[in-house]
């Protein structure tokens, strides 16, 4: 994956409005990178999606900004088909979405900056589901710390505002597009996946837990249904942290 | 309480807002508070990342066994692929 962080200029100083603009565009255009396209075609499906299943052109565009997370809208849209109430639509989506919690927390510590607002990082996060979390726990490292958050609002941002786009052109297209287009898009996205949330490890611990989720997750599907990526993510974390402790306590003795 | 229960403009924004909007903000909203509170060096950090690293391939897993859409007219050898 090429690095399209370096071919703009240095930043001349670390802070001021200057640096903070230049840091901003980066982030926005990280956003048009391959993972950007492949998180775009995923959308496409999703517009497919909303417009079997009833929605306005409107209520699809509202619902990709408000809820972002792909899979937790997935979750909401199939509710609504199955015409599930307000109250078990809500926790059909609460339930699916606790993931997001664990990966905020482990984004948080490292966007913050010593005068990184309060208000920012809960405006910021937001923007968290599966492609801008791996695209920022790849790159945070090489940017500096105060430029992180300014950085991450471009990426951020400009990928719900363009995915926003995306499902309302396509929308409006839908039914226009080969099925075997969409199938072949569809295609790219686990493999993308799986090589950037490799390389976005910060630890072999990481990588435990990586090939652990990837083998649990199936597997509690088929045994514990709906509660499959709970399961998956606690047994495997908590196994690849204790493998974690008992290396380092090897290390050290 | 359906999706199409109350036969207003503002009714299914608002249950996107409540069903969608909320059920997922909180978390994330949560995830900042607890996340603003952990030292970028504790200990308990590599757990948070090692959970949320296995939720995250958990949902690939899933994707890849039990796709949905068009990609579940493809075969699963060509899923796991080359």
């Amino acid at each position: 994956m090429p690095d399209d962080t370096s071919t703009l200029p240095e930043p001349v100083h670390s802070s001021g409005t200057d640096a903070r603009r230049i840091w901003f565009l980066r982030g926005v255009r990280t956003a048009f990178s391959v993972p950007g396209l492949i998180l775009a075609s995923a959308f496409i499906g999703f517009a497919g999606l909303a417009r079997e299943a009833g929605l306005t052109l409107a209520q699809a565009v509202f619902m990709t900004g408000m809820v972002w997370a792909l899979p937790a809208k997935v979750v909401l849209v199939g509710a609504i088909m199955s015409g599930a109430s307000l109250p078990a639509a809500t926790f059909a989506v609460a339930l699916s979405s606790i993931r997001l919690m664990p990966m905020v927390v482990a984004l948080v510590p490292e966007l913050k900056g010593s005068r990184t607002p309060k208000w920012l990082l809960y405006l910021l996060s937001h923007c968290v589901a599966v492609t801008s979390w791996v695209l920022a726990m790849e790159r945070v490292g090489g940017i500096p710390r105060e430029m992180r958050a300014t950085y991450y609002a471009g990426l951020g941002f400009t990928l719900v505002l363009t995915n926003m786009v995306v499902v309302g052109v396509v929308f409006v297209l839908a039914g226009n597009l080969p099925p075997i287009v969409s199938a072949g898009l569809l295609l790219l996205t686990p493999m993308y996946f799986l090589t950037s949330l490799w390389g976005s490890a910060r630890e072999r611990a990481g990588h435990v837990a990586m090939v652990l989720g990837l083998g649990l997750g199936p597997l509690f599907h088929t045994v514990w249904p709906g509660f499959d990526l709970l399961a998956a993510g606690l047994t495997g974390g908590v196994a690849a942290y204790i493998y974690h402790r008992l290396a380092r306590r090897r290390a050290t003795a | 309480m359906t999706f199409t229960a109350i036969d207003a403009w503002w009714w299914p924004f608002l249950f996107i807002l409540v069903a969608g909007w909320l059920a997922t903000d909180s978390w994330r909203f949560l995830g900042v508070y607890f996340g603003g509170r952990i030292s970028e060096s504790s200990d308990i950090l590599v757990l948070v990342r090692t959970v949320a690293t296995a939720l995250v391939a958990a949902v690939i897993g899933n994707l890849i066994v039990f796709p949905t859409g068009a990609l579940a007219a493809t075969s699963l050898a060509l899923r796991i692929g080359p």
